[in-house]
């Protein structure tokens, strides 16, 4: 019948991507291009399902500019066993792709507003889509400070950009860089990504706070963002939970009432901050 | 405001088809009518019609005949067929052959008027206004029928009928009609399944990948889904509403619940019996249902009262050819009596644990309560708690290799139930895990289903079926550690 095609849409079918390039980050990251089969436009911040095919699937958010929609970028960190056989695929594979799923970074919001943004480790990779995404319409915001701290200079994601492209490409644009622990080539800042947050000259009532990175370096960004006089609904958090079925059904990432996957996975610290469960 | 479209009326009953005719112009529809296939068939190849609604039984070219032909030449127009009481096997085939709804004379216009609407909608994709829900039920349809004369109509609504039945593992839904002396709505209680197997079955494949076109559900096992699902009690309807707002509703609906769901038809039941464990009183409910079914059954002297809940329970009602008698008052005070006692006894099971405060107020004061451990200690996190409750609906979703794949290098996807009470539910990859106490697992399914489901829906996550209490291996009441964590001490 083939109405009832058209009338079954199916959520939990993957659509092909090819692995066309994968590149190195760090010793246990890699970046993936993939072209997805069929266009995928997706909101900075949103994020996908991946498909190893056979393995499984885990939540990533696309680390590409939002503003193309026929490849992706997903920049993956070998912790289990689905990114271990992601990180095993070359190019010419294929993999699976659902989605997008969520609510992503609302820059509508942001408009004409000082953004300070606050990574840690891969963390970065949902940070880099926002801020490719900024930097795509950068007259509309008033300026850019990007924070990140790695645990070691070679853990830095995307350390090229980083470290040297982005923080030329404007004036408007700056970057406050740091590691945990340092090493004999490093002569940058060393300490936890909250000490870049000292002496900040953002105004704050015209500001808004992003943060992404591991759930402690969230904790202590966030509780040091309140402290420095940011309202809960001026920083944006974006949640990392078990999100499986992406579609709000499977209950893996219940965080209080909402489900990170519908209702997150950005979310601003006021919707959440009494939630149980919010930092572990 | 119904959609502009074209429509065909084709019947050789001259009364049937001037009526359908008249109907649907009133609903606003361009109607041209035919009174045989062949006068149909030359309508059908001079201009394209949005909805044909087809009388099956005709002579000369018939029915199926003109389906066939229509699904040829005009592949767009969506198709409503008529037939008679006896033949909704056949109705069944030509739904195979790609008819959207099938209507057994006799019908009412309302109900020709509703299904045509749905079936254009369907095919336009667009909203098209329905008459509202409470209109059509408007003063409720009830009759008093006979056990015997129930069996027959309800097996004539799907293709299954399935009814409580007792067996030596307890009191089972089972297919019904196999023998004639079997009780249709026996035990007056709910049954050990819990509703939801259903519509969301403990394990199901949800995609079979790499396609370039999502699974789709066979028209086989879509006229499988035609069920009906007899003797349901009020805490499983209560959660199939739950089950409603969560697979249904939102961006996404889960493509499978929604066929199973819109398939079947509810026949619920006043419980007469209840069991120990037994406690929708506590979650403010009743042992009866009032609303929210499509038929609902209730003993009373000399027969049965069936009374219809919507516009299909309804259409199944006036269809039916059995004997049926009007109720009487005196029944229907009856039914309000034997209701008044199965709550009494209801409260007799539970009252004790009632709590002073609501739920989810008690909860929020008892999170750091000593219960929480003491409670945990007797739990052995075998989950059978979640497998066996109505609306625990957790899932996960698992890839594997075809097996015996007939197209080499497919793969597939498996939804089954998964439950919040193993400790590696909410880990995520790096190794975080919010609950890695059985402690915390304990406290959040009580939390979860008291507080953050009100939150989100309104309603709680628990209908007081019992069954929980009735599986649990560490002997836990979820009534008794609510009313501890009340603090009211006997």
């Amino acid at each position: 019948m083939t109405d009832e095609t058209a009338d079954f849409p199916n959520p939990y079918h993957p659509i092909k991507a090819v692995v066309l390039e994968v590149v190195q980050e760090t010793p246990n990251i890699k970046t993936f291009l993939l072209r997805p089969r069929l266009r995928f436009p997706f909101q900075t911040g949103q994020f996908i399902e991946l498909t190893v095919p056979g393995v499984g699937e885990a939540p990533f958010t696309p680390s590409s500019s939002p503003e193309i929609d026929e490849k992706m970028e997903v920049t993956v960190m070998k912790v289990g066993t689905m990114t271990s056989a992601l990180h095993e695929m070359q190019p010419g594979q294929w993999v699976g792709l659902r989605g997008p799923f969520g609510q992503g970074y609302p820059l509508r919001d942001f408009v004409a507003k000082e953004i300070l943004i606050v990574g840690g480790g891969v963390g970065l990779a949902p940070l880099r889509s926002l801020f490719l995404a900024l930097v795509h319409r950068l007259d509309a915001y008033k300026r850019i400070v990007f924070c990140y701290g790695a645990r070691s200079p070679s853990d830095i994601v995307y350390r090229d950009a980083v470290l040297n492209q982005w923080p030329k490409l404007d004036p408007r644009i700056s970057f406050r860089i740091t590691v945990d622990r340092g090493d004999n080539s490093w002569k940058g800042n060393v300490g936890l990504v909250t000490t870049t947050l000292d002496n900040l000259d953002i105004r704050i009532p015209n500001s808004v706070a992003v943060v992404c990175g591991p759930p402690i370096m969230m904790k202590f960004s966030t509780l040091k963002l309140i402290g420095l006089g940011y309202e809960p609904e001026q920083i944006y958090l974006s949640m990392e939970k078990n999100m499986s079925c992406g579609i709000g059904k499977c209950g893996h990432c219940q965080l209080g009432k909402f489900y990170v996957c519908k209702d997150g996975p950005v979310f601003t610290y006021d919707l959440i901050k009494d939630a149980r469960e919010i930092w572990d | 405001m119904v959609a502009e479209a074209n429509v065909l009326v084709i019947d050789d009953e001259k009364t049937v088809c001037d009526s359908c005719t008249r109907i649907l112009s009133e609903s606003g529809y361009t109607v041209r009518a035919a009174l045989d296939g062949e006068e149909g068939l030359r309508h059908i190849e001079q201009e394209p019609f949005d909805l044909v609604v087809l009388d099956l039984r005709m002579p000369g070219v018939d029915g199926i005949s003109v389906l066939k032909k229509l699904r040829e030449r005009r592949p767009d127009s969506v198709v409503i067929v008529i037939t008679g009481y006896s033949s909704v096997a056949s109705a069944v085939e030509v739904m195979k052959l790609g008819a959207v709804d099938y209507l057994s004379k006799p019908f009412t216009p309302d109900e020709l008027s509703v299904a045509a609407a749905r079936a254009l909608e369907r095919r336009t994709g667009r909203a098209v206004e329905v008459l509202p829900e409470r209109e059509l039920i408007g003063e409720r349809v009830a009759v008093l029928i006979q056990p015997d004369d129930l069996r027959e109509m309800l097996k004539a609504q799907g293709r299954y009928v399935f009814v409580p039945r007792r067996s030596a593992k307890g009191l089972r839904y089972s297919l019904a009609g196999l023998r004639p002396d079997q009780e249709l709505l026996s035990g007056g209680v709910r049954p050990v399944d819990p509703l939801k197997t259903f519509f969301f079955e403990a394990r199901a494949r949800v995609a079979v990948y790499p396609s370039s076109r999502p699974q789709v559900m066979s028209p086989a096992k879509m006229a499988d889904l035609r069920r009906v699902i007899a003797g349901v009690k009020r805490c499983d309807l209560q959660a199939l509403d739950l089950l409603d707002k969560i697979f249904l509703e939102g961006d996404f609906a889960d493509p499978f619940y929604k066929a199973a769901r819109e398939n079947a038809l509810i026949v619920t039941a006043d419980c007469t019996n209840p069991t120990p464990s037994c406690s929708c009183v506590l979650m403010g409910l009743n042992p009866f249902c009032e609303e929210g079914f499509d038929l609902n059954v209730s003993e009373a002297t000399g027969g049965l009262i069936l009374e219809a809940g919507s516009p299909r329970g309804k259409r199944a009602i006036e269809a039916c050819r059995v004997r049926r008698k009007e109720v009487a008052a005196t029944q229907l005070e009856e039914r309000e009596q034997r209701r008044r006692q199965t709550r009494e006894s209801v409260i007799q099971m539970s009252g004790d644990f009632l709590t002073e405060e609501p739920y989810e107020d008690l909860l929020k004061e008892a999170e750091d309560s000593p219960v929480w451990e003491k409670s945990a200690e007797a739990c052995v996190g075998c989950a059978a708690c979640t497998q066996i409750c109505p609306t625990c609906h957790c899932f996960f979703l698992y890839d594997r290799r075809q097996p015996a794949s007939r197209v080499k290098g497919k793969y597939e996807r498996i939804r089954a139930w998964d439950s919040c009470q193993y400790p590696a539910f909410a880990r995520v990859a790096g190794g975080a895990n919010p609950r890695k106490s059985r402690e915390a697992r304990f406290r959040h399914r009580y939390v979860h289903k008291f507080i953050d489901i009100k939150e989100a829906h309104g309603i709680y996550g628990c209908t007081g079926c019992g069954r929980c209490i009735d599986v649990c291996m560490g002997k836990i009441d979820m009534r008794e550690v609510l009313w501890q964590l009340s603090g009211v001490k006997a």
